[in-house]
């Protein structure tokens, strides 16, 4: 709300909207769970091996490494993209600050859905995670000295399978921590070449 | 050349309003002086485009806007006595004690004499020209050489009535005296071309006929300098009725029909100052210009032209572009160079004018002032209300560099207007709206 008079542009819609996206995420991430449930349920009893665990576990937790880049990124990729080449033809691309808002909120739904909600759809093996085997489901119950997040400083000794909310909780964290470092860059850069660099006060 | 309105009366005020409209709209090219004289206040709509105008004003002539000459509004106080009765402002003593053979009774009737003096002159023309006798002499109302000057006003009322004939003639005095040259006089007469309300003026029909008659006469015989005259109604049937309520606010009046009186009067205004090929007749009769002159502005093409400016100006400010503009980093990208280039001129000259302290809050107090300026306040129209209730139009952000935004010369820059950083945003603002009202996309 706060962005959103500084900006002063039609925010009462754009927070419903936000509100409605929240609503279909949960009810997206309700739809996951089960399918989490289902998943494990189905595994046969004969679990992959210890080694075969860290294997998936390491690539899985690489690619949860790149999407947090991404989730950083993106958002200043972004601002830094779009609305030069989009915003004289939408509106919300010239709100420089409740933009930053949108970028990060789009990125999470993306990232999101990417990296967890796929993998509980359409199952391992194939696309990105095509390095990650579909047994990898059956890995949550095996100890197998899992790495954990974030180089271990989350839940080390689990496999990061195991810890989807942590792992779309950090997704998000990320892209809220991009969207700041985008509003830091854009900062920087309207004191460079925006309009305060040109005005000098004649005497 | 010059350009002079001088409009008398309401009915002279309601053409002005619609004319500095079609001005504003960049239907009119050239700018002009107007003055306006009535016994009456001035309407809210004129009132907010006087002010808005003068803060157009950048260099050191009034007339010297960013880039192009701008309107000046006159509004000169008619000193009439407002709180005395008529027999003892035209006498100098109270009524009761105004004798029987006082010269004032062969002029007028008791019931003049007796009525209060701020309910207006009703139609009464003697008693304007009488009360209203030092406005001639207003500075105002003086006239540049290579001048066209249209007066404008009714010949049924009171103020105009009464002041329209010596108006015409104080000019061609003062035309003689300073030896001006080449000032060419022509009008705008209406004669009854509204139903009166009888509740305001009883008997309005006997003495509106009386008046036209009276002044029309005495325009024939006293104003020979006028080169050419037209006259809006005074014959055939009246459909038309005022409503002086509506007027006197004037906020967002809807546009008249071509064929009504202010619409019409409007474009006859323009017809007789841009007006180059009548030649001079000898007889007074035949300086008359007939209705059928082609029309110079279309009523049609006004409308559009209306609907896309006051789209383009309200999304300008619900969307604070400015504020936008000056925390974007891909500035130019999307909103111009010559935008950013004017904003950031008159940033320079807030910072200036405040002695060099930075004005880091400019952008902000711009977006205020443009609000201010357009929507107005409890007190004040705003300029969004002089103009009538439009649809909008939906408008990209890419429209607005596609605005002829002026660039600022600095060297012509008047500082005794731009003092403080609020005077600098509130003189900003008005060159934004005028140039997003008048140059459009």
């Amino acid at each position: 709300m706060f962005v959103e008079a500084k900006d002063g542009s039609d925010g009462v819609s754009s927070m419903k909207k936000i509100g409605k996206t929240f609503h279909i995420a949960a009810f997206g991430y309700l739809f996951v769970f089960c399918c989490v449930c289902l998943t494990a349920y189905a595994q046969s009893n004969d679990g992959p091996s210890r080694t075969q665990c860290r294997q998936w576990d390491d690539s899985y937790l690489f690619l949860f490494n790149f999407f947090l880049a991404l989730g950083l990124l993106l958002p200043l990729a972004l601002n830094t993209l779009l609305p030069p080449v989009l915003g004289r033809r939408f509106w919300p691309l010239t709100s420089p600050r409740l933009r930053l808002v949108y970028m990060s909120l789009f990125a999470a739904v993306i990232l999101s859905t990417l990296f967890v909600a796929i993998p509980f759809i359409m199952g391992f093996g194939t696309f990105i995670f095509a390095g990650v085997d579909q047994g990898y489901f059956g890995c949550e119950t095996t100890k197998f000295g899992a790495t954990g997040l974030l180089f271990g400083l989350v839940g080390s000794g689990i496999a990061a399978i195991a810890q989807w909310p942590a792992v779309l909780a950090l997704l998000v964290g990320a892209c809220a921590v991009g969207g700041l470092l985008a509003f830091v860059v854009s900062a920087i850069l309207v004191n460079r070449v925006g309009l305060p660099s040109r005005v000098r006060g004649i005497t | 050349m010059n350009y002079k309105l001088v409009c008398i009366g309401g009915t002279g005020q309601m053409v002005l309003h619609y004319y500095a409209q079609l001005y504003l709209l960049g239907l009119i090219k050239e700018p002009f002086e107007a003055t306006i004289v009535d016994t009456d206040s001035v309407i809210a709509s004129l009132q907010t485009l006087r002010d808005f105008f003068s803060n157009l004003q950048y260099g050191s002539d009034a007339t010297e806007g960013v880039q192009s000459d701008i309107p000046i509004i006159f509004t000169p106080q008619v000193p009439i006595p407002i709180d005395d009765r008529v027999g003892k402002a035209l006498t100098g003593r109270p009524v009761d004690k105004i004798g029987d053979r006082h010269p004032v009774r062969a002029f007028f009737s008791e019931e003049t004499l007796v009525q209060s003096m701020n309910q207006g002159l009703y139609a009464r023309p003697a008693l304007s020209s009488i009360t209203s006798k030092d406005i001639f002499n207003d500075e105002s109302l003086d006239h540049k050489s290579n001048t066209t000057a249209v007066f404008v006003g009714s010949v049924i009322g009171g103020t105009s009535g009464g002041l329209l004939a010596p108006i015409v003639d104080a000019a061609k005095e003062k035309q003689r005296v300073n030896e001006i040259q080449a000032l060419k006089m022509r009008a705008v007469l209406y004669g009854r071309y509204f139903t009166p309300d009888d509740s305001i003026i009883p008997d309005a029909v006997k003495r509106f006929n009386s008046n036209q008659l009276l002044v029309l006469r005495s325009i024939k015989e006293a104003l020979q300098q006028l080169h050419s005259y037209l006259i809006v109604g005074a014959t055939g049937p009246i459909d038309y009725t005022r409503d002086p309520n509506s007027e006197r606010n004037a906020r967002q009046l809807p546009w008249q029909e071509e064929h009504e009186p202010f619409w019409f009067g409007a474009q006859a205004t323009e017809y007789l100052l841009k007006e180059n090929v009548i030649p001079a007749a000898a007889n007074f009769s035949d300086r008359e210009v007939q209705d059928d002159f082609k029309r110079p502005v279309s009523r049609d093409e006004a409308a559009q032209v209306l609907r896309q400016r006051m789209s383009l100006a309200d999304i300008f400010i619900n969307k604070k572009v400015v504020v936008r503009l000056s925390r974007e980093p891909w500035v130019n990208a999307i909103w111009g160079n010559k935008l950013t280039e004017l904003v950031g001129s008159f940033w320079d000259i807030a910072i200036a004018g405040q002695g060099g302290t930075p004005a880091s809050d400019f952008p902000e107090k711009l977006q205020n002032a443009l609000v201010d300026l357009w929507k107005g306040s409890d007190r004040r129209l705003g300029l969004h209300d002089v103009f009538p209730p439009t649809s909008s139009e939906t408008t990209q952000p890419g429209n607005i560099q596609r605005v002829a935004w002026p660039t600022l010369d600095q060297s012509k820059i008047n500082k005794d207007l731009f003092t403080s950083a609020e005077v600098t945003a509130k003189r900003a603002a008005a060159t934004i709206l005028f140039t997003i009202l008048r140059r459009g996309i």
